[in-house]
């Protein structure tokens, strides 16, 4: 009987698996189809055969008017069992408890009319249904202990039944009832297998459609991106430059709106307060509307993200502050209006730099060469850094601002807004 | 527009040269714009013209328009320069163009956005050099001047985007296909790029790295050369099948 449960089983389920909708339906719910085909096609299967017996029995059963009525009842259970089951495409734990116990009681009663019908023949027919409807319990109960109590309660009923009813000796029956815990252990196992396997295609499938949204979105983003750069962006900026717009204030309005637009297009993300790339790309687009324009080079950084967790939010917001030191004094005493700000990594020192090509300084002239150096340095120092000028009269002015990276660091402290640099 | 002066202005130029000091016509940079933007086109024409040292030949809106302009030309009168907007309306920039003209004359491109491939795919397909639009106008005319002379024209933000392409390929943990054919630039090479991208000249630059200017012109000149070394057929196939893919563009 084990032997034949077994293969039973694996016939039903490879028999069955086609027959799952395909199409739109998540992976779990037609694995939820499969068992409840492979549990019912089963339950037909026993009726059937238990039908077979009693009515082709010529006399022994089926001419016996309580027999009857009893195998009717049972069958008209499992119909309806097979009817909720099919419209629910699922297999309810309540339902497989009700059928449990059901089952139980059968087995006491089928036993007790088989014993007054005849004393020869196949007795226990009520046995071989039971063990091939039991498949459902492993289908219905997700944990194993269940199932086991479940399995335990009919093998129990039929090892009992046949013992006090049918009076066969106990070491004859017990190893027919080992074959349900068999077929339960089987089924439970194949269910849990095939639920874990559909769970897992439903998150690889949904994770592959998240995906593909995520590159559609970015391809639209890029695409846009491209459109605003070579349409709007060069018309902004050379309107912000040229002396087409005659109103000065006007003019470094579009210039500003420009650099905000370019730090968008290249994706900074400007509304973000901690981040390095966004605190001086806001520098950059607030020194356009001042008259300052800001040639920003920073494809390094945008191109890798490494750097962020090894760069503390001060250590960000000090650099962006010096930065900001350093622009404002090339619009003030350079003489230019143009600068070239850089961000760069390499050997574990994250560096900024700003360079213009105006008239310079002589650094040894205190008036306002360690004026402006000892503010910046003292921020960057309190931060970790270092900053260095270079000047001399003539030769422009060049900021180096110096953080050392700390690998393998990740900075969760928010960022303390007293640093954050100032929008206006 | 877009024309080469008639023989009276010619004429009327060449007097007005000869009186002062500045230079003669035949000393001008000859340069040819590409641009479908006609007020992009606009300011790039006067940012070359106000210094009174280039002279723009050819003004259009396409390569096809830049060969019936160039057609119309005198001998002797094609431009030293051509001034190439990398993507005008398509969606890829114009590889294909860039090589096609770098064949014949020396094209300094130009382009509203910095994505590091097409950049390098330009300077790849033969570019004398790369500009962004929102360059200082004088770095700009720099770089004119520089492709003019047959030099490589190494913007800031060129040597910015080079030097991100270099710092993936020394750290490849980071991911993102290194571009092929790329060779690896000397330590002094990087260095000289580094500087250049934060804005320095190459005059600077060899008095910070303590050489010539002529030096670090080498090490640019080197590191095109590297650039440029990749298999330039390949490349012009990509360029084309991007081009394939969009048909119409």
């Amino acid at each position: 009987m084990t032997g034949r449960a077994g293969r039973a089983t694996g016939t039903a389920v490879t028999g069955t698996a086609g027959t799952g909708t395909p199409g739109t339906a998540s992976a779990v719910s037609r694995g939820e189809s499969v068992l409840v085909y492979a549990g019912m096609l089963y339950r037909g299967y026993g009726m059937t055969q238990m039908l077979i017996v009693v009515l082709l029995s010529g006399n022994r059963y089926g001419a016996w008017p309580p027999m009857l009525w009893f195998t009717l009842g049972v069958s008209a259970e499992t119909v309806a069992v097979i009817v909720v089951c099919v419209r629910r495409r699922s297999i309810p734990v309540p339902l497989v408890s009700f059928d449990v116990v059901f089952m139980v009681g059968a087995l006491f009663l089928g036993a007790a009319l088989a014993q007054s019908a005849a004393s020869r023949g196949w007795t226990d027919y009520m046995y071989s249904y039971s063990l091939i409807t039991s498949v459902a319990i492993g289908f219905a109960y997700r944990r194993y202990l269940l199932v086991f109590a479940a399995t335990t309660a009919i093998a129990l009923a039929y090892v009992l039944s046949d013992w006090l009813i049918q009076h066969l000796a106990v070491a004859t029956v017990a190893p027919n009832a080992l074959s349900y815990f068999t077929n339960t252990a089987v089924t439970w196992a194949v269910a849990r297998y095939l639920r874990r396997l559909a769970r897992q295609i439903d998150a690889s499938r949904e994770e592959a459609l998240a995906r593909a949204e995520a590159l559609a979105r970015e391809r639209e983003r890029a695409r846009h991106a491209r459109i605003l750069h070579d349409r709007v962006l060069q018309t902004l900026e050379t309107l912000g430059r040229g002396d087409w717009v005659s109103d000065p204030e006007f003019r470094a309005h579009i210039a500003g709106e420009a650099a905000w637009l370019r730090g968008l297009v290249e994706g900074v993300h400007a509304e973000d307060p901690g981040d390095l790339l966004a605190g001086l790309q806001r520098l950059v687009s607030h020194k356009a509307r001042t008259g300052l324009l800001v040639d920003f080079n920073s494809s390094q950084l945008r191109e890798s993200d490494e750097w962020r967790a090894a760069l503390p939010a001060p250590r960000a917001a000090a650099l962006v502050d010096a930065a900001q030191e350093a622009l404002t004094n090339v619009a003030k005493h350079s003489g230019v209006s143009s600068a070239t700000m850089r961000v760069s990594v390499a050997g574990g020192t994250l560096t900024v730099s700003v360079l213009d090509r105006g008239c310079g300084f002589d650094p040894a002239a205190v008036h306002r060469g360690m004026g402006l150096a000892g503010s910046m340095r003292r921020r960057m120092v309190e931060a970790g850094g270092a900053a260095a000028i270079d000047s001399s009269p003539g030769a422009g002015t060049y900021v180096e601002l110096t953080v050392p990276l700390e690998p393998g660091r990740v900075d969760d402290r928010p960022p303390d807004p007293a640093r954050t640099p100032a929008a206006d | 527009m877009g024309l080469p002066p008639n023989e009276s202005t010619r004429k009327n130029v060449d007097e007005a040269r000869s009186l002062d000091t500045g230079p003669r016509e035949s000393d001008m940079i000859r340069v040819a714009v590409v641009d479908d933007h006609p007020i992009a086109r606009r300011g790039i024409e006067q940012v070359l013209t106000e210094a009174g040292r280039v002279q723009v030949v050819a003004s259009v809106g396409s390569p096809e328009r830049l060969a019936e302009a160039l057609a119309a030309v005198e001998p002797g009168g094609e431009p030293d320069v051509v001034v190439l907007d990398l993507y005008r309306d398509a969606e890829a920039p114009c590889l294909p163009v860039v090589a096609e003209l770098s064949a014949t004359t020396r094209v300094l491109v130009m382009s509203a956005s910095g994505r590091r491939e097409d950049v390098l795919g330009a300077v790849r397909a033969g570019a004398a050099g790369y500009v962004t639009k929102h360059a200082d106008p004088e770095m700009f005319l720099a770089a004119v001047e520089t492709v003019a002379a047959g030099g490589f024209a190494l913007s800031p933000q060129l040597a910015d985007i080079l030097q991100a392409e270099l710092s993936r390929v020394h750290r490849p943990a980071t991911g993102g296909a290194r571009v092929a054919g790329t060779q690896e630039l000397s330590v002094r090479e990087e260095e000289a790029l580094g500087l250049i991208a934060r804005g320095f000249t190459h005059a600077q630059v060899g008095k910070r790295m303590g050489v010539t200017k002529a030096t670090v012109d080498t090490y640019v000149e080197r590191i095109r050369a590297k650039l440029q070394v990749g298999n330039k057929a390949e490349l012009t196939r990509a360029a084309l099948d991007r081009l394939g893919r969009s048909p119409g563009s």
